[in-house]
């Protein structure tokens, strides 16, 4: 079966830089660790008061086209897969769907899909999966993928409601606002294309981690049990890596990078140095989390962008990026990377 | 080949939790079937009011673990898993969300796939101001050797680039207080089912017209007022035909929103599984706005 491609890339960091001290200023409970050392997060890029998820999607979708040689009637689907789903502000926007409002903004078809997915911080990913799907069932051609992440403000209700040193809002403070827009098409050469992709729900553990409405203050939260996350993600990657690996045939010294969802440093390091024996030799991990903070959605395609921005990851590499996410979402991709700053 | 629906349940009686109401008609339709839940590769909620408001995780996954479906990596049995996300796009949630499935059955990827749908107010109460009936609705789907069957030929369309949503749902995370997770605001614009009307006789024309104005026994549509379906029936290009529209509204006393196709289908079990082959129209309208539309044959 023929590859697809990420065909062309697009991401939209706002221009405000918050960092780890400033928040931990603001607030009277004192964490029991150093959330900076421990998490590996300085910075993070903060929404301006007229940003929400629409205008970071938006943002994000037109860098995107300007490196595409698609334009906007060219595409086939929209899919908008962002869990903060804000608009106007803070309206968290059931329906229609945020996808409807960009297709039009941007001039699809009138005939073109949309639709959103959610599936939390797997969202993009989930919409990859999703679109590589779709094409090489031959329901479209080509796709575009975003998320517009406006997460920042469960940064502002965990400064508010933190009350004690190991509360489960902290992980809230690790978060920065993001946008992404990947277009994907079939692949016409080897030399690029997501050679592999495999996503799974163990939703035993889906109760670990909920973003929703504070039942105290106005805005929204997130109470994450990121001790119980960590485990159970340590106790199970070795095994889904060796899994993948025995079944496709490959190991760690088949890639030059490794994108993992950017959680914290030192819970992705300790975690990658389990996966030696069944994986072999790890790549060269790629983590910007002092700079950008957990995006969420968009995670791995902010670290991509940036580390092909400077250079670090070229075309034509091989990435194995592993989603990691609430629900327990856990998944595996190996991704031969093209021109994607570029028209392909 | 198509993909076929093997089963279908609807809960119609089980409180105000779409969580709930969407477990129960899973646990129905997977236990009616004779499917073991582990069977089950791919699971999308495309109910769009969500309990408490909740962003994440996904509405599916918490669904999911009440299925009992794909709880844990298995060591033993690696390559059975489930994957499961939440498809958001109002009433044509339902088949965007087969768009997606056939896919992955056409594609080998998984063996059964389960959509779940149906909407409750985020409150899980009887809110006096929510206008849908609170309903699970579940169709588990399967891929058919028998090219003849299932869906066939989707096809969607979105309203004008200057025209807005004629309807929206929303919570004001501000506005609301801390009574966030309770909350949501709905908004209707003033002849908005006419909007509806004339979007899907347009999708449904355009549809048939492309198509050869093919044989249809039954058209399942969104039926959000009384006679709805009935006259996008009379006043498409259906009315050329002997076809028969659902009146759902009715049925259900009430509009079930997200779950109207799968409402429809399942009011129409006894025919189908008569063994006459039928050809079906689902067609939906909604927010956005837009409308969708698919065939089936039986």
């Amino acid at each position: 079966m023929t590859m697809t491609r990420f065909e062309s890339l697009g991401v939209y960091l706002p221009e405000r830089e918050v960092t780890t001290r400033e928040l931990l200023e603001k607030m009277d409970t004192e964490p029991m660790f150093d959330l900076e050392k421990l998490t590996g997060v300085k910075n993070r890029r903060w929404r301006d008061d007229s940003e929400d998820c629409h205008s970071l999607a938006l943002n994000a979708i037109e860098r995107c086209l300007q490196h595409s040689s698609y334009s906007a009637e060219d595409i086939d689907v929209i899919i908008c897969t962002s869990i903060t789903r804000f608009r106007d502000g803070l309206n968290f926007v059931l329906e229609p769907c945020l996808s409807s409002y960009l297709k039009k903004r941007i001039g699809m078809r009138a005939d073109a899909l949309n639709f959103d997915i959610t599936n939390a911080c797997a969202g993009m990913f989930s919409g990859v999966h999703i679109l590589d799907q779709l094409i090489k069932s031959g329901a479209v051609k080509n796709g575009l993928i975003v998320s517009g992440e406006c997460i920042t403000p469960i940064s502002e209700t965990a400064l508010k409601e933190i009350s004690n040193p190991v509360d489960e809002q902290f992980a809230s403070l690790t978060v920065g606002d993001s946008g992404a827009a990947v277009i994907m098409d079939q692949s016409t050469s080897e030399d690029e294309g997501i050679e592999l992709l495999e996503l799974q729900t163990m939703a035993q553990f889906s109760d670990f981690c909920f973003g929703m409405p504070s039942d105290k203050n106005a805005g929204v939260a997130m109470y994450t049990k990121a001790m119980e996350i960590h485990a159970t993600v340590i106790q199970r990657l070795p095994a889904t890596l060796g899994h993948f690996a025995d079944k496709h045939q490959i190991g760690g010294s088949d890639f030059d990078h490794v994108i993992p969802h950017q959680t914290s440093e030192r819970a992705i390091r300790s975690a990658l140095a389990l996966c030696g024996e069944t994986f072999g030799d790890i790549p060269n991990t790629c983590v910007a989390l002092d700079r950008f903070g957990n995006t969420s959605s968009t995670s791995h395609f902010v670290v991509l962008n940036d580390f092909m921005e400077r250079g670090e990851i070229k075309p034509g590499q091989k990435v194995l990026m592993l989603v990691m996410a609430s629900g327990i979402v856990l998944g595996v991709a190996a991704v031969k990377v093209g021109n994607l700053g570029g028209v392909n | 080949m198509g993909t076929i629906i093997k089963n279908t349940a609807i809960i119609t009686d089980n409180g105000y939790s779409a969580i709930a109401n969407a477990t129960r008609a899973g646990i129905e339709c997977l236990e009616g079937a004779g499917v073991d839940p582990g069977k089950v590769g791919l699971l999308i909620n495309a109910g769009i009011f969500r309990d408490d408001n909740i962003m994440e995780p996904s509405i599916a996954s918490l669904i999911q673990k009440e299925l009992k479906m794909g709880l844990d990596f298995d060591p033993e049995q690696p390559n059975q898993s489930t994957f499961s996300f939440d498809v958001v796009n109002g009433a044509c949630g339902f088949l965007n969300a087969v768009n997606v499935a056939d896919s992955f059955l056409k594609n080998g990827n998984v063996q059964y796939a389960l959509i779940l749908c149906g909407d409750a107010h985020p409150s899980k109460t009887n809110h006096p101001e929510f206008p849908y009936k609170a309903v699970g609705a579940a169709a588990l789907l399967k891929f058919s050797a028998d090219a003849n069957k299932g869906f066939q030929r989707f096809s969607y369309r979105s309203n004008g680039h200057d025209q807005v949503s004629s309807i929206s749902a929303y919570g004001d995370m501000v506005a609301f207080g801390d009574q966030g997770r309770k909350r949501a605001t709905l908004v209707f614009q003033n002849q908005y089912l006419n909007q509806f009307r004339q979007l899907n006789i347009e999708l449904i024309n355009t549809f048939l017209a492309e198509h050869n104005h093919p044989n249809i026994d039954f058209l399942v549509g969104s039926d959000p007022e009384p006679g709805f379906c009935t006259s996008v029936c009379q006043e498409s290009s259906l009315s050329n035909q002997t076809t028969r529209a659902l009146e759902l509204f009715n049925q259900f006393d009430g509009d079930v929103h997200t779950a109207a196709p799968i409402a429809g289908f399942h009011h129409l079990r006894k025919e189908i599984d008569s063994g006459t082959p039928q050809s079906l129209l689902f067609s939906s309208v909604g927010s956005g706005d837009a409308s969708a539309c698919a065939l089936y044959y039986t």
